[in-house]
């Protein structure tokens, strides 16, 4: 199968771990899609999902990857999980270099260039890695569609920070492996599986864990595709709650605490009636 | 057992502290006779601290008396019932408030917006201070405003901002009518409030939005204005039990949040088709908005909404100066707009932004504390 990969930063390290893992399976990667760091219609972007101030903190975690911070403690389980595969590599680039496929940066998954290049590359299937919103002429150039891991269970959680969301509305956790189409996080359903909890240090491992979970899936997920083993379930809009997004700073914190088992049930009762309960029930399990 | 704060969110209560500061000291400028309504930092209309505001000052008292509470000063309590106590002593003879600031010697008509205001204030001093005059001023207005209504169209076409137009932020007079009604049970006026929601309600849009919510017909409406009537419409709907008043109310906050979070913030004005105008913030409407969420939150649980909440103050604080050589109006002030030159009050703080972020803080700040409650 010839598979496009799309990443959002030279650094993530999950398209790296797919990049080699789908090559050693004998999948043809003739692209990797890098959207670049730093354009203005990025941090324009960015800066009103997350704040200036919250993306200032993002951005200087993301320069202290490997010093042992927030984001040190993201990267740790799929740095163990390259390790673990053998993988050398640490940069889309370098693993594009050792794969001998294109490696382009762009400003825009969705720009004119971009898509030339993916029709140019004729893959039978996208896996987004990250980059930005997909449109409609990219997602459907693949003939086998574009899929996505999702860090929760979906339809109940779409959108951002969906581990966190998880964790605060007392739902289950969860990755699903499902095709993007028009709508944010709608597509069908391919496979989901729980997200193990048990024995997590804080929320950036947990964050870590999914990723390396997501990972496992999606290589999953193709095998299956390859062989015609799997159906798509549609996303029932029963369940479907609105579009969830980046989660306040102060209650990231309070999710933090009630993982770590910091917090203990409360006594709160006005919203307590139906959210706050299940709530509870997260923070003691 | 011991209740701690998250330590993320001390801004929240800083924030609050120097609104309700900023509130203090607006009384002071008039000797305690009022809320000076602004602090202008332009010589037109007037430099420094405006007239006393008889409207923002009755709504005003449920935040003092929340204030006093909040940062434990029994004092403020005290304040509160001098404000109140001037409104009776402004109480024109029709049993309604004037519009518009009190300069001296200034006579005016009574006005229905600002009747509605009063009356909340009132409602709230009279269950405070268990004080029965107070009480029945409030019942006064709110029986001169079921008087005003006109009987046909629901409709308040007197006493009005704009002469023959009855916008739909008149759901936060009826509100202040159906509070003042549950103390001093009053048919007539229960109905005419009523009334008055039916109108508004049969004025909304496919969209979402509701016709005639601004200040002006035909024009965008402030976030303040939009803030104002879905205020009105969620609060009458929980006092009536009117689930189509909530849901109009739920559906355009939901409506509110998205614009936020996708925009990275409100914006300034909205349009019909909830086209909005980013060019400027309405501060007051975003703290307005933020307090509508938070009371959503209250009720449906609905954690999007304290979230969306926190990041919106945090905007609107992000404007606040605190510093201790600020002017005295400037210093915990929340400005009309943002930049402080855009439309919405240029170059001047009221004291109805600190309200509603006084408001909206203490209310988020209550609930993160509770939600970050410890045992030990």
């Amino acid at each position: 199968m010839r598979i496009v990969l799309t990443a959002g930063s030279p650094r993530a390290l999950h398209v790296v771990a797919l990049a080699s893992l789908l090559a050693r399976s004998g999948h043809d990667i003739p692209l990797i899609l890098e959207t670049t760091l730093v354009s203005l219609t990025r941090v324009k972007g960015l800066t009103r999902q997350h704040g200036p101030r919250s993306l200032a903190s993002k951005a200087r975690a993301r320069l202290l990857l490997n010093s042992g911070g927030a984001r040190g403690g993201e990267v740790a389980p799929i740095l163990e999980f390259l390790r673990d595969q053998a993988i050398a590599d640490r940069s889309t680039s370098a693993v594009a270099r050792s794969l001998s496929c294109r490696h382009s940066k762009v400003a825009d998954l969705n720009s004119a260039s971009s898509l030339e290049q993916v029709r140019h590359a004729q893959p039978d299937l996208i896996i987004y890695g990250g980059g930005g919103l997909l449109r409609q002429p990219l997602i459907d150039l693949p003939p086998m569609g574009v899929l996505n891991a999702h860090s929760g269970p979906l339809p109940e959680v779409r959108g951002m920070n969906a581990v966190e969301w998880c964790i605060l509305l007392g739902l289950p956790l969860e990755i699903t492996v499902h095709y993007i189409d028009s709508g944010v996080d709608t597509g069908s359903v391919l496979l989901s599986r729980p997200l193990p909890r048990d024995g997590v240090a804080d929320l950036a491992e947990l964050r870590g864990r999914a990723a390396v979970l997501g990972v496992e899936m999606l290589l999953e997920v193709v095998e299956m595709l390859s062989h015609g083993a799997v159906e798509a379930t549609a996303t029932s809009s029963n369940g479907m709650r609105g579009q969830f997004f980046v989660m306040a700073d102060e209650l990231v914190s309070l999710v933090e605490k009630r993982l770590v088992g910091q917090t203990s049930p409360g006594r709160i009762q006005s919203p307590g009636r139906t959210l706050l309960a299940d709530v509870d029930q997260a923070g003691s399990s | 057992m011991t209740v701690t704060g998250p330590e993320g969110a001390a801004w929240l209560r800083k924030g609050a502290e120097a609104a309700g500061e900023w509130l203090l000291r607006s009384i002071t400028a008039t000797q305690g006779y009022g809320s000076a309504a602004v602090f202008s930092v332009v010589p037109a209309p007037r430099l420094g601290w405006g007239y006393a505001y008889p409207e923002t000052t009755g709504y005003i008292i449920p935040t003092l008396i929340k204030y006093s509470g909040y940062v434990s000063r029994p004092e403020v309590l005290e304040i509160a019932r001098q404000q109140a106590d001037w409104l009776l002593s402004v109480e024109l003879l029709s049993g309604g408030w004037p519009g518009g600031y009190l300069r001296p010697g200034s006579t005016s008509k009574s006005s229905v917006f600002n009747t509605g205001q009063v009356i909340q204030g009132l409602a709230k001093a009279g269950e405070t201070f268990q004080d029965h005059r107070y009480v029945e001023a409030a019942h006064r207005g709110a029986a001169w405003l079921a008087g005003e209504l006109e009987p046909k169209t629901g409709k308040w076409l007197t006493g009005a901002y704009v002469a023959d137009y009855s916008p739909a932020y008149y759901t936060r007079v009826a509100w202040p009518m159906l509070q003042v009604q549950q103390i001093l049970p009053d048919a007539a006026v229960h109905a005419a409030a009523v009334k008055a929601l039916d109108a508004i309600a049969a004025m909304r849009l496919p969209s979402g939005t509701i016709r005639d919510w601004g200040f002006r017909p035909d024009k965008p409406a402030f976030t303040h204005t939009i803030a104002y009537t879905l205020r009105g419409f969620y609060e009458s709907g929980r006092l009536l039990e009117r689930e189509d008043f909530c849901s109009i109310a739920e559906k355009g906050a939901e409506r509110l949040l998205r614009s936020a979070e996708i925009g990275g913030g409100l914006a300034g004005t909205y349009e019909e088709d909830w086209k909005p105008n980013r060019r400027f913030k309405c501060l007051t409407g975003s703290a307005q908005a933020a307090g509508l969420w938070v009371r959503i939150w209250e009720d449906t649980g609905d954690p999007r909404y304290l979230s969306a909440a926190c990041k919106e103050l945090r905007r609107v604080r992000n404007t606040q100066r605190t510093g201790a050589l600020w002017p005295s109006g400037v210093r915990g002030g929340i400005a009309g707009s943002r930049p402080i030159w855009g439309p919405y009050l240029p170059m001047r703080f009221p004291n109805w932004a600190a309200k509603f972020f006084a408001d909206a803080a203490m209310a988020t700040d209550g609930w993160l504390t509770e939600l970050y409650v410890e045992r030990t």
